[in-house]
This record gives structure tokens, C-alpha cells and sequence, in this order.
């Protein structure tokens, strides 16, 4: 899968054509204005639905059409490509390249080392009819961290931040604002992890802990900020370990959407209750059919000029499910 | 500005914690303006972090948030938050001090503290009110009980990515703010910066910040709290399980030389009996245990506390010990603690220890006081002297609260209430000149008109309108009785609206006003102002909580969170059609105080409020001044108490505004508050006068032992018989000298302790060494009380070669004369387990201190309560020491509990300020919601008398004969209590009426017929009596 | 806003309760729930009052014949009484009050006296959930929509 910026990329991927480059033909493309537009829980989603590697690909540094949309797609692939690892996944199966209009070349080139090294890489372990269950799950932690604010706004505004001006007029060093995003980035992934494992039944800091290996203390820390959040409880107290419970949240119904997106669920089920009865998997297509249908806020707010989200959830969806 | 001499009305209160605000409220209620500053973003201080206080369990916050929002809300309080002082000059009387006031970032006048800035906030920081337990963002409200209730940003955490501004509906947020210096000019200076934590690191061997089970007080006290990290459950940090076995390591950073803190933190002892106690209420089945050197339990109650402790609460504790160190099992993260224990090494295990961490001097404290020009003692805290403890080394500054020794809470407030006094003395002529009263127009009479009730429904940016239909509900209000109009704002409470508000009453003749909002308890001066502005009478006014108790809580019910805002809109304005005009009673104020007892603390009382500028009149039972200190010569470093006394005795009989009643006793007292009128019998002869405050200052007396041979052999004495002994002779003769501790304290009978003993005695064990360092003395003792800085002198005399000796209470010693006419001590010494047998030349007993024999007829006469032990007690034990509950009475000094000398002065100088907030007023505005009694319902049963806590209902007879129940307004609280146990119901309150309230039930369900409630009343009030 | 968001309740019977806040520790304690922005169900709503010793028992008679199902009294905790006393007079009452409406057959269980302080925000949440649902359980109180029928 490749995304390609409108403007460079895409256009440097035509003049390959044009030019009659041969390279290998595993690559489905997705033209977006920019490569900033590509919401990082694209990226993610686009591995848990088996793609074995994805290509991001804009104008070179300086370059961008959107002035600095490129380095923000730097910036997000970056985080992407951190959570891949902590997945258990290999994060060179997604990569970003620089190829402008009149590399017809070099994006023939790009395109033949990538699908040389993902194919070394092997495919995707949880494509397929027997899917790794592990890293699909962590996948799914990767992409519910993708979709909080605390690492997506960090990621859109470290350009902002770090090279340009803060509110207060200074700028933060790239050291500091790589540390910040760092931690948050696996502070998150924890604590989504920690949310999933409680979902079901209640469990002890211990429990969590063997199960995602992370430390005791670390573990004890993020229930508190995740009870903070109202996201996690005590449900019980058992032989002197307080036992916790994920709260439920309206995501746990449609887990496949984004933050953002969620907003609309109350109208869809709105439209499940007018329904005739059908079977659970039934309605379960239906709901994705229904969840395609969507208009996020950000398309609500992109005839402003201002979304953040170039991609419609409706293209993009329909791009890779179809 | 300021008064014809150049004195300035003003104070700067230096630190916000519970002494600052104290001093703050006593100075800002008696005239001044006061001005305090905090180098943190809220007031508070260390208080705001506790859960429960000792010995009560009363709940720190229930007591504190009342100060908080009244420091917070008083018109002649300014604070400067995030503030420093950057310089002071000028003299006593008129300083000007620069105050660098750094940037918060959000605007203090419109934030609402709501909260919404920190939920998007990406970075996270460890909050160290949670002492870094829990996480907070770099936007952020210091405890969610925070006065200002306005959000900071925490510059050197934030990123600036501005997601705050985009946030926030008031736009508070405003990044260009930068530090700016303020020129403020003040009269005098008080400082209450308080204490730092000892860093338990420090001390490595107990491996705190290595072993992650090892906590130290503080971390445990936010786990206790219910805001705490694990919201009141304690768990092992290193594993989240509860934990079975607790240890408390005391004297952390205190008592000890090698980290620099020789002196004791005088509070951990009882502050962690306390987390002993609560953790173990918390933890189901958790064992706790504390390890100790002396046990201080020299407060009010402290002793029995202690005993409950043990007895009740079965908290194990182990004496004399100095744990030695602490080691971890890397398998289980469990701890082993070694300690010596009669000579031998032990080990135990347990799965948390807790460090008891002591008192250091304030952080940054040399840099404060260079600037001021004060003097810092050895160990960082402020230089004072034993006769003034109040001021600092330089003129017109003053201290309280723990930087002048570490200290409890009431001890700091008590101290804190002497500061003002002191600091009000400077500037004396200038009480009044900066404050002045609001003008108000004159009040529009609506008695008699139909109600017409105005509605302002308030969306609190989207706290409220997020989530309930804002505008429908002032719809709905329209459609109300008695409502002739109904609105909606975006902030009901900023100033703009505020003038709205007054426009409209104007406009359309409103004579009621219904805010549905926030909080009545934050909210409810702001909008009674507003009405007093528009000419209405603030009890016009009703409030209900829309947000905190509906759209905050029930966020995911939109639609029945708006159903519920419509009831309780509903409801207020039922209320507010039957609200009536309430004036607070008057009293004025007779400017002269009654001070019982010519002690020290009395004629220190009687001084400052001549300086204040009030006459005082001195009751002293005896033929003359001077009490219990006539009895005391030197102080711990020698100083001349004699000769002091003198001084001090001439001053009060030279002073035109005292006048001294000696041989006098008081005969008779009745009135109240403002207007006393007290019977004082002196040699013989009765004199009426006529009072403003009563202050209670009757001091004690030395228990005569019956113990140890006293009286029976001429060679027992004790310490007060020894000390004359040795001041008159200037030597002394002998060998060797027993002193024994605890000689009636801490007994079955009297079980409290006498606080002053154990340094009486190594006062009286240093001076016979300083005359003859040759003479053995053998210091007996249970439990070595020399807290504070007199920590110093009982190491000094041990240096000296004093033998000290612990016995246990079921080990008394045994004295006898032997054969040889000898007296003969034998004591079995707990921690070497040998029973010694010394021959001494003179035993000497550290005599209990008693209440003052008439302390009994007096609380009959002033209707004011004793303890079980006979000495006053006060209205509440923390927080106001020095008060009873009966308003215009205090106490001080030894009718409170024995206690030093500095104690007691600054207890008397605390006990006049909080008198002068009585005196420095013409009249006295009581309680306007107070109970009404309809005198042609009531049958004079007095079931009200024996109900109220007050004192404020009496029966008086009227003109037909009939006895009825009379409310005096200036006692009644306005609890309702009286109400409802009225046979007749011929009580009311007013704000909170039976018929307000019952038409507040009777709307809120709406939906049956209401019968006429006449007839229930009766029949209800029949079962209701079986 | 949190996020924590309890799912509706089903259709079917809403009690309405009234809870009496002493304006002390209790109502201060439903203030910190809502600060703290713990979500409990909308049934119950509050009346302040100074002090629990202010609730007279005929207050909860008037109340529970006027439709309510179920009525709460809370106070600061024994000891931290603003007045000193008012809750031990409020608990002393409430035990009369207890009595009598088991004898005239509504039945205590329809009312509770809890004390609350000015910190357990939490604990102020989780009994209006935890009296909702008992009340709930209760079903509706026999004296609804029959107020002439007196007590």
C-alpha cells in the first residue's frame, strides 16, 4: 500500500508510468492531497488489515505544496513506525520517502527496495486466515493510542513547537520534544494495553503485569491515571489486591474508529434500532457499512479549511476495505 | 493613606498556609488590609495535603476549605499568588516591599476553575501535591479545592502548544502575561512561610527512593486521603497490593546530629499514631508498628490518644529504639528493619515502611531572610527571643507557625492569632485607615409586595450548557409562579452580568433573585453583593447548583441531567417566592476587655490591648500579680524571669487603660458577646462593669505529690521547691541528686501530660552542673518531652553527664530511707534491664502541672466548657484554640493546658487579636439566619434552651404572664436544631423556614395534589414525640 | 470532560429521592463529586440545609407522602459537626423516624441517614448510586399519587 502526495509523489509515480519504469506492481496506491493528511491510525489500520508494508511517500523537504505538511508526515510516520516495533512488528514495513514530480525514477527505485525489503521481511503476521491474535491486538492498542489526543496532538504540533514558535514565542529543543513524544507515545501504549486486558473481567496489578510484561510499579501508576480518567475502576477488592475494571466506553462497541469519529455513534445506533431483526454478524456488516457512511467532524470542518484530517474516513475506508 | 503619625493600615502575610491565613483573617476582620503572598499558586499550605488531623480525626479538609474560602472572599484580603518578596525598605509603621509576582497565564478574574484546559493538555508532570504518587498536566489547579479556584500554567514543564486557549470558554488563558514587580506599601511584615519536608534520601541506610516500598509520612497521608492517588486505599508502590504489616520509622531528619537536625520536629510522634490508626481503618487487617525513641505526646488529649492507640486500636509500639537500618528481599520486595532492642539486634520484616519525615526550615529561607534583614537561628529558622517570641530580629516583622519551631496545627494558629496582634500594635492608629466599607443604596422595603422572582440561568461557558439545555431551562422558569423574569448567560457571575442582574431588578421591580449556577458556597456573597447593589436585601436571594450536583455529574443524561435542572430550578423559586428580608441583629460594642487572671498570660493580654488602644480590666486572685511565673527564675539559657517579672508588673500598674482587681474574684456574669456585664469582687468590695470580651487566662498550679516521700522527708522537693532552692543559694550542696519524671502526669487519675516537666527538669539538672559539674544526677524518666529546640539542652546535659534512666510506668521507682537514714532509689532501667539503687542527697520530682482550682465555678459562670481534666477547652482543637464556641470569650496559658512561657505569651497576644476582631468594631453584626420564635405559638416548655450548644435560647417572661423562649441574636448559630424540636413549631428559621423548606419538598414532586400541610403538622408532631 | 460514561439505565421505574446536605461537610462532599466529575445517577436531588439537625422528621413524612421514593439525610461525621451537635440530634431522630415508618408500614428502608464529609466526593457518588439502585429494587413507594391518603 502507498500513500502518494498529490503534488510531488503522485505525480512523480505518473511520470514513472508515463515513462514506462517498470517496477514491481504489489504497490495499490492512494493519492491524498498531502502526506501530512494521513492520519497515523491510517497507517495502522492499513497494517492490521494485512498489508505487509505501507509506502508513505511526499515532496521533498521544502518542497511541500502545504508548506510544511511533509515534515508533519515525517513526524507521524516516525510514531507509527515506533508503536510497529512495540507491537512486535517490523517498523521498516513502513516507510516514508521523499520523491518529487520529476523523480519518475527514483519512485520506480523507491518502490523496487521497498517491496524487495518487505518481502524479506515476510508477510504480514497477522494477515491470512491464521492471523498472529498478539500482534493483532497490539495493533489495535497501537492504533486506540493513535486515536487519543495526547499523542496526536503532541505529534501535530512538534513541528510547530520545535522549529517554528510556541505560544510563548520560544521553541523547544528537538531533544526534549523526541523524549516527550516518546514517553507519551509508550505511557499510552501501556495504558491502552492495560484498558484491554481489564476489559473482560476484572484484574490485579500483578495479572497485568505477567501479561504485558511491564513492571509492577509501572503498572500500579497507570491505573491511577487511568482511574483519573474514568476509564478504569476497582470493581472489587480480593485477598489484598484491588481487582480493576475497564469502564465501558462507547468505542468498545465500534472499536474501529477513531477518536474523532466516534462522536456519531449515537445516530448509528439510532439506525441499528430501526432495523429488522438480523443475526449479530449481520448487523456487524451493517454497522461498517453504516460506519463508511460517515462524515467525521473533520469533513464537517474541512470546508473551513481547517481539518487536520485530509482523508475521509468514507475514501479512505472504502479504498482499503474495497 | 495612612494615619497622621505616617503608619500605614496594611500587613504583608508572608506564606498562605494555615498560620498565614489565620493572621490574615484576624488582621483583615480587625481593620487592616492585609496582603498575602505565596511563593505556590493556592493557599493552603502543608494542611491541604493532610487527610485527618490528630487527636480528633477530624477531617483536614472539612476544616480548612471554610478558611480557604474565607481568606479567599474577604473584602480586605489581597492575594498575591506565585509571589516573592524581592525587597523591603522603610521602618516599622511604613514599608515598601517589592513583590516580584510571577506569571500564572490565566487570568485570575475570569477563570472558573472548571478544569476543562487540563483534560487536553498533553504533558504530564509528577504532582507534587500527590508527592508525585499520581500525575497532574502542566495547566493545572493545585488541589481540587483550591482558593483562588484559578488554573496555572507550570511554564517550566509547558510546551506551549496552546491547546489550553482552544479549550477555554471564558478565555482566561493569556500567554503574553509576563512576571512583573509590585510596589506595595505596608505597615508591618508577618512571616508564616512554614516548613520544607526533611528529604528521607538524606538518611540512606533506611533506602528510601531505592527500596520502593519505603514511604515516607507525607506520600502515606495522600494515599489515606479520599483525593489521594489510590483514592483512600493503601498499596504497596512496588506492587499495588494492599499491605499486611506496617512499619514507622520515627525522628527522620529530627533528633538527629549527623543529618544536621539535632532538634525534635516536635508533631511526627502523634502524626504517625494517626496514619497508624486510619491506615489501619483502611487496610483490613493491617498490623502496624511504630518504632520510637520518646513518645511526645505532649498536645492537648495527645497522652489518651496515645493510650487509645495502644489499647483500642492495638497499634504495637516499640520504645527507646533507633532503627539502624532497613534492607530489602529483592524477591518480594519486602522490607527488614534491624534495631537493637535491650542490647540485642533484632530483625522484623514487613511489607511497607514508613518514614516519619521531620521539619526542615523553609526552602529558599536564607534568601527571604537576607532580604528582609532578619536574623535565622543555627538550623534556619527564625531567630526569637524567649520574651518576645513574636518578632523577628528586625522591628515591625513578625513570625508565626512552624518557621519559628516546627509546630502543630493549633499551636501555629494559636501563634499565628499573636503575630497579628503584634503586627496591629505598629500601626495601632491606623486600624481602619485603608478599608473601607462598601457604600451600598439604600434598601428597597419589598415587605408586603407579591413576589416577583427573576431567574438567571447560568451556562458556565460549557460546564453547564454542555450538557443541559441551558436556554430551555429559563424558558421553563418563565412558565414558573410568581416568575416575571427568566435569562440565560454565559457566565451569570462575571461582572458584566452581575450589572445586568441590577439592571434588570431595577427595570422590571424584581424583589427576588434565583441564580442557577455553581456552588451557594462559593457563590452566594457574589450575587447577595449584586442585590445589595440593586438596592434588595441579600436573603432575597436563592442559589441552586445546576453544575456541580447535574451537569457535572450526569453527564451521559443529557436529557434527564436537563429534567433534573428544571426540578431544582423549580424548587429554588418556590423558595425564593416565600424569602423575607433578614437584618443581622446589632450589638454595639462595649471598647473594654475583662481578662481573667494576673499571670503572665493575663497581664501580656492586658498590655497588648492597652497598645490596641482598649482598656482592660485585670481580675487576679491573689493580693498580687504575677501567678505561676512568681514561682519561676531562670529561663533555659539563663535568662532573668524575675526581674522580667518585675518589669512586667510595673508596666500593667503603670498603665492608664489597665485596671488591676487584685484579692478579686468574679461574681456574677451574664449578656453576651459585646456586652458583658460582670460582678467583680475585689478585697471585699463589688464593682458592675460593663464588658465587651471576657479573655480567660487562670493559669495552673503545681500538683502537691503524695508520691516519693514528699512532705515526709525534707530532702524530697519539688522542681519548682528545687529551682527557688537553687536561685536563692546560688549552690548547692550535695552529691548526688535523683530527679524523677511524671510525677502525677500520665497517671490513671490525670492522664495527660504535663508538658513542661521533662525541660523543667533538665533546665534544673544543667544549672546544678554549671555549679558544680561534680554532682551525679540521675534524670528518671518514661518518655523525654523536650520537643523543638529544647531537644538541644537535654542532649547538652547529657553531654554533661546527667544519667538519664527510662523506667516504665509499671516499674515506678521505690524510694525509701534506708537504715542509715539515707534516701535509698531503686529503679529498674528499661534499657539495660539492671535495677539500679542510688543514695541521692535530694530528690527532686517533676511535679504534674494542675488547672487553676476555680476553673470549675468559672465554666459554670461563663458557660463554657472544661475538658475531663479540668482545664478549658476550646471551640475546636485545631483550628481555634484560642475561642470557645460561645463568641467573645477566649482563653490562653495555662487554663488551656500547661505550657512554656513563650507559649503563653504568644497565646495571650493571639488570644487579644482574636479579641480585637470583636473590640475594633462598633457593632457587631450576629448571624442573620437565625431562629425566630413566634411567642404566640410558643408554650415555654425550654425544650429549646436544653437543645441548643449555644446558649442562645432563654425563657423570659412576658407582659400576660406567659413564659415564652427567647432567641439572643448574637448567640444563635443558625443551625435550625431549636426548630425542629419545638413542641409547638413556634420556632423558624429564617433563610431556611419550615414553610421555605416545605415548598421547596412540595414542588420537587410536583406531580400530586398537595393538601393544606396545617393539619400534618399536628398529627406528625404526635408521632414524631413517642 | 471525562470520558467515563455509565450506560443509560433501561426504561422502566425512576425513583425520585430527595437527599437533605448539611451545607458543611455533606453538601461540600456533593460539591467535590461534581469537581471531581464522578458520574451518579440523576434521581436524586438535593436540598440544603445548615445542618443535619435542621431535617425535621416531619420534613421526610412530607416528602415521602408527596411522592417521594426514597429520602436521605446526610451530615458531617459524628464529631465534625459545624454546630457541635446537630448531627447526633439528626441521628437520634432519624432512628424515631426509622421506627415509625416501619410501624405505619412504608418502611425504614426508604430512608437513610449517611454522614459525608467535605473529602469523600467519592463516597457522596457512590451512595447515590448505590441508594438509587436500592430504591430502585424497592420499586415505587405506596404512598405515590395517594397524598390524600395521609400517612
Amino acid at each position: 500500500m502507498g500513500f502518494l502526495c498529490n503534488w510531488c509523489s503522485y505525480a512523480g509515480a505518473d511520470l514513472a508510468g508515463v515513462s514506462r519504469i517498470q517496477y514491481p506492481t504489489n504497490v495499490g496506491v492512494v493519492r491524498v492531497m498531502c502526506s501530512s493528511s494521513i492520519d497515523p491510525v491510517i497507517l495502522v489500520e492499513t497494517m492490521i488489515r494485512g498489508a505487509d508494508g505501507v509506502l508513505v511517500a511526499g515532496c521533498h523537504p521544502g518542497d511541500c505544496h502545504y508548506d510544511i505538511g511533509n515534515l508533519q508526515a515525517e513526524r507521524r510516520v516516525k510514531v507509527v513506525r515506533r508503536l510497529l516495533d512495540r507491537c512486535g512488528l517490523e517498523p521498516q514495513r513502513i516507510r516514508l520517502e521523499w520523491v518529487s514530480a520529476s523523480e519518475g525514477m527514483r519512485y520506480a527505485e523507491v518502490v523496487d527496495s521497498f517491496v524487495e525489503e518487505v518481502g524479506e521481511l515476510g508477510p504480514n503476521p497477522v494477515a491470512g486466515d491464521e492471523p498472529d491474535l498478539d500482534i493483532l491486538e497490539r495493533l489495535y492498542i497501537a492504533r486506540d493510542v493513535l486515536g487519543d489526543f495526547r499523542v496526536n496532538l503532541l505529534v501535530n504540533k512538534e513541528h510547530q513547537i520545535e522549529d517554528v514558535s510556541n505560544v510563548f514565542g520560544d521553541t523547544i529543543p528537538k531533544e526534549r520534544m523526541d523524549e516527550l513524544l516518546d514517553t507519551a507515545t509508550s505511557e499510552e501504549f501501556s495504558r491502552c494495553s492495560l484498558l484491554m486486558l481489564a476489559r473482560d473481567s476484572p484484574v490485579s496489578v500483578q495479572q497485568m503485569a505477567d501479561r504485558t510484561g511491564l513492571p509492577e510499579e509501572e503498572v500500579l501508576d497507570h491505573t491511577v491515571t487511568l482511574v483519573d480518567r474514568g476509564l478504569l475502576k476497582v470493581d472489587r477488592v480480593d485477598d489484598g489486591s484491588p481487582l480493576y475494571l475497564t469502564i465501558p466506553q462507547d468505542r468498545d462497541r465500534i472499536s474501529t474508529l477513531p477518536a474523532w469519529a466516534r462522536v456519531e455513534k449515537r445516530s448509528i445506533e439510532l439506525s441499528i434500532k430501526n432495523l429488522p431483526d438480523v443475526d449479530e454478524a449481520t448487523k456487524g456488516w451493517i454497522v461498517r457499512e453504516l460506519l463508511l457512511t460517515l462524515r467525521c467532524h473533520n469533513c464537517e470542518r474541512r470546508r473551513s479549511n481547517a481539518c487536520n484530517f485530509s482523508v475521509c474516513i468514507r475514501g479512505l475506508m472504502s479504498g482499503v476495505v474495497g | 493613606m495612612s494615619d497622621e503619625e505616617g503608619k500605614i493600615g496594611a500587613v504583608m502575610v508572608v506564606g498562605g498556609g494555615i498560620a498565614g491565613m489565620q493572621a490574615a483573617l484576624d488582621l483583615a476582620d480587625t481593620g487592616y488590609l492585609v496582603y498575602v503572598i505565596d511563593s505556590s499558586p493556592s493557599i493552603g499550605g502543608a494542611m491541604a495535603q493532610l487527610d485527618k488531623t490528630f487527636p480528633t480525626h477530624d477531617c483536614a479538609m472539612c476544616i480548612l476549605s471554610p478558611k480557604l474560602v474565607a481568606t479567599g472572599r474577604h473584602h480586605n484580603v489581597k492575594l498575591m499568588m506565585a509571589s516573592e518578596i524581592d525587597a523591603i525598605e522603610g521602618e516599622p509603621g511604613n514599608f515598601t516591599v517589592s513583590v516580584k509576582r510571577k506569571a500564572r497565564y490565566v487570568d485570575e478574574e475570569k477563570c472558573t476553575g472548571c478544569g476543562l484546559c487540563t483534560l487536553r493538555c498533553p504533558v504530564e508532570v509528577r504532582d507534587e501535591y500527590n508527592q508525585g504518587l499520581k500525575l497532574r498536566k502542566a495547566i493545572y489547579l493545585k488541589y481540587p479545592q483550591a482558593v483562588p479556584p484559578v488554573l496555572t500554567i507550570d511554564r517550566d514543564n509547558c510546551i506551549g502548544c496552546g491547546v489550553c486557549e482552544t479549550q477555554c470558554v471564558a478565555g482566561a488563558i493569556n500567554f503574553s502575561r509576563e512576571e512583573e514587580l509590585v510596589k506595595v506599601d505596608i505597615g508591618s511584615v508577618i512571616l508564616a512561610p512554614g516548613f520544607s519536608g526533611f528529604d528521607p534520601g538524606l538518611k540512606s541506610e533506611y533506602g528510601y527512593g531505592v527500596f520502593k516500598n519505603v514511604l515516607s509520612s507525607v506520600e502515606l497521608e495522600r494515599m489515606l486521603s479520599a483525593t489521594g492517588p489510590y483514592r483512600g486505599m493503601v498499596l504497596r508502590p512496588s506492587d499495588g497490593r494492599m499491605p499486611k504489616r506496617m512499619a514507622f520509622i520515627q525522628c527522620v531528619g529530627s533528633r538527629d546530629v549527623q543529618v544536621g537536625n539535632p532538634y525534635c520536629s516536635s508533631v511526627c510522634c502523634m502524626f504517625a499514631i494517626k496514619e497508624a490508626i486510619i491506615a489501619k481503618e483502611h487496610t483490613p487487617g493491617l498490623e502496624t508498628h511504630i518504632f520510637f525513641m520518646d513518645m511526645r505526646a505532649f498536645g492537648k488529649e495527645f497522652d489518651e490518644y496515645y493510650i487509645r492507640a495502644e489499647e483500642e486500636h492495638r497499634v504495637v509500639f516499640t520504645r527507646n529504639t533507633r532503627v539502624s537500618s532497613v534492607s530489602e528481599n529483592p524477591e518480594t520486595n519486602n522490607l527488614h528493619l534491624w534495631y537493637s532492642e535491650h542490647g540485642k539486634m533484632r530483625r522484623e520484616e514487613y511489607d511497607i515502611v514508613v518514614l516519619s519525615v521531620g521539619f526542615d526550615s523553609p526552602k529558599d529561607v536564607e534568601k527571604l531572610a537576607e532580604k528582609l534583614g532578619i536574623e535565622l537561628n543555627e538550623h534556619g529558622f527564625c531567630q526569637t527571643d524567649m520574651f518576645t517570641p513574636l518578632d523577628t530580629s528586625k522591628p515591625g516583622i513578625y513570625v508565626c507557625g512552624a518557621f519559628s519551631s516546627p509546630k502543630d496545627i493549633p499551636d501555629s494558629v494559636a501563634q499565628a492569632s499573636g503575630a497579628a496582634c503584634r503586627a496591629m500594635s505598629d500601626i495601632a492608629g491606623a486600624r481602619g485607615a485603608l478599608v473601607t466599607a462598601k457604600e451600598y443604596p439604600p434598601e428597597i422595603d419589598v415587605s408586603g409586595q407579591e413576589p416577583k422572582v427573576g431567574v438567571f440561568v447560568c451556562h458556565c461557558g460549557i460546564n453547564i450548557g454542555g450538557v443541559l439545555d441551558v436556554p430551555s431551562l429559563a424558558e421553563y422558569a418563565k412558565t414558573l409562579p410568581n416568575v416575571v423574569h427568566a435569562e440565560d448567560n454565559l457566565y451569570t457571575c462575571s461582572q458584566d452580568t452581575q450589572q445586568r442582574i441590577s439592571e434588570v431588578v431595577r427595570e422590571k421591580g424584581l424583589n427576588r433573585v434565583v441564580v442557577a449556577s455553581c456552588t451557594p458556597r462559593t457563590h452566594t456573597t457574589i450575587f447577595q453583593n449584586t442585590l445589595k447593589e440593586a438596592g434588595l436585601n441579600p436573603y432575597l436571594f436563592e442559589m441552586t447548583n445546576i453544575r456541580d450536583q447535574c451537569s457535572w455529574v450526569h453527564m451521559n443524561d443529557p436529557e434527564r441531567a436537563t429534567e433534573k435542572g428544571r426540578t431544582l430550578i423549580r424548587m429554588a423559586v418556590a423558595k425564593a417566592a416565600l424569602l423575607e428580608q433578614l437584618r443581622p441583629a446589632e450589638v454595639e460594642i462595649v471598647k473594654s476587655a475583662l481578662v481573667i487572671g494576673g499571670g503572665l498570660s493575663g497581664m501580656t493580654a492586658a498590655l497588648e490591648l492597652s497598645k490596641a488602644g482598649f482598656d482592660a480590666h485585670l481580675v487576679e486572685k491573689d493580693s498580687e500579680l504575677g501567678g505561676l511565673l512568681r514561682r519561676i527564675h531562670y529561663g533555659l539559657s539563663g535568662e532573668d524571669l524575675q526581674g522580667f517579672l518585675k518589669r512586667l508588673v510595673k508596666q500593667v500598674e503603670d498603665d492608664d487603660r489597665i485596671h488591676v482587681y487584685t484579692n478579686a474574684e468574679l461574681k456574677e456574669v451574664s449578656g453576651s458577646v459585646g456586652n458583658f456585664t460582670v460582678v467583680i469582687d475585689s478585697e471585699g468590695e463589688e464593682t458592675e462593669t460593663h464588658q465587651g470580651v471576657i479573655i480567660v487566662a487562670t493559669g495552673g498550679e503545681e500538683y502537691e505529690p503524695t508520691e516519693y516521700l514528699y512532705g515526709k522527708d525534707p530532702r524530697v522537693m519539688t522542681q519548682l521547691e528545687f529551682e527557688e532552692k537553687l536561685a536563692k543559694e546560688g549552690e548547692i550542696d550535695a552529691k548526688c541528686i535523683v530527679m524523677v519524671h511524671c510525677v502525677g502526669s500520665r497517671t490513671a487519675e490525670r492522664p495527660y501530660c504535663s508538658r513542661v516537666c521533662c525541660t523543667e527538669s533538665v533546665k534544673n539538672a544543667l544549672r546544678v552542673k554549671e555549679m558544680d559539674p561534680g554532682i551525679a544526677i540521675y534524670s528518671l524518666f518514661r518518655d523525654m518531652r523536650t520537643y523543638g529546640f529544647r531537644e538541644e539542652f537535654y542532649r547538652e546535659a547529657a553531654e554533661k553527664g546527667v544519667v538519664f534512666v527510662r523506667f516504665l510506668e509499671e516499674n515506678e521507682p521505690v524510694v525509701r530511707v534506708d537504715d542509715q537514714g539515707r534516701l535509698e532509689v531503686i529503679v529498674l532501667d528499661d534499657i539495660l534491664q539492671e535495677e539500679l539503687l542510688i543514695n541521692p542527697d535530694y530528690l527532686v520530682l517533676a511535679a504534674a502541672t494542675l488547672p487553676a482550682r476555680g476553673n470549675e465555678e468559672l465554666s459554670r459562670m461563663l458557660k463554657v466548657p472544661l475538658n475531663s481534666q479540668g482545664f478549658f477547652l476550646e471551640a475546636h482543637m485545631k483550628l481555634r484554640p484560642l475561642d470557645f464556641a460561645t463568641d467573645g470569650i477566649f482563653l490562653c496559658g495555662l487554663a488551656h493546658l500547661p505550657k512554656f512561657f513563650e507559649e503563653n505569651v504568644s497565646q495571650a497576644c493571639g488570644a487579644v487579636s482574636r479579641a480585637l476582631s470583636i473590640l475594633s468594631q462598633d457593632t457587631l453584626e450576629g448571624e442573620a439566619i437565625i431562629a425566630v420564635v413566634d411567642e404566640s405559638k410558643c408554650r415555654g416548655c425550654g425544650v429549646c434552651v436544653d437543645t441548643c450548644e449555644f446558649g442562645a435560647p432563654s425563657l423570659k417572661q412576658l407582659e400576660d404572664g406567659r413564659q415564652v423562649s427567647h432567641i439572643d441574636e448574637a448567640l444563635c448559630k443558625g443551625c435550625g436544631s431549636c426548630s425542629v424540636n419545638c413542641c409547638n413549631k413556634a420556632i423558624s428559621m429564617g433563610y431556611f423556614g419550615t414553610g421555605q423548606i416545605l415548598s421547596m419538598i412540595e414542588s420537587c414532586f410536583p406531580e400530586t395534589e398537595t393538601p393544606p400541610a396545617e393539619k400534618e403538622v399536628a398529627e406528625v408532631k404526635e408521632v414524631t414525640e413517642t | 470532560m471525562t470520558e467515563a460514561m455509565a450506560p443509560a439505565k433501561e426504561e422502566g421505574f425512576q425513583p425520585s429521592i430527595l437527599a437533605f446536605c448539611c451545607n458543611w461537610c455533606s453538601y461540600a462532599g456533593a460539591d467535590l463529586a461534581g469537581v471531581s466529575r464522578l458520574q451518579y445517577p440523576v434521581n436524586v436531588k438535593v436540598l440544603r440545609v445548615m445542618c443535619s439537625g435542621r431535617v425535621d422528621p416531619y420534613f421526610v413524612m412530607r416528602a415521602l407522602e408527596l411522592g417521594a421514593d426514597g429520602v436521605l439525610i446526610t451530615g458531617c461525621e459524628i464529631g465534625d459537626c459545624h454546630y457541635i451537635s446537630g448531627n447526633v440530634k439528626a441521628k437520634e431522630r432519624f432512628e424515631r423516624l426509622s421506627k415509625l415508618l416501619d410501624q405505619i408500614g412504608i418502611g425504614s428502608e426508604r430512608i437513610r441517614l449517611e454522614w459525608i464529609s467535605a473529602s469523600d466526593g467519592i463516597k457522596f457518588a457512590e451512595l447515590m448510586e448505590e441508594f438509587t439502585e436500592h430504591i430502585t429494587n424497592l420499586g415505587p413507594s405506596p404512598l405515590k399519587g395517594s397524598a390524600t391518603g395521609g400517612v
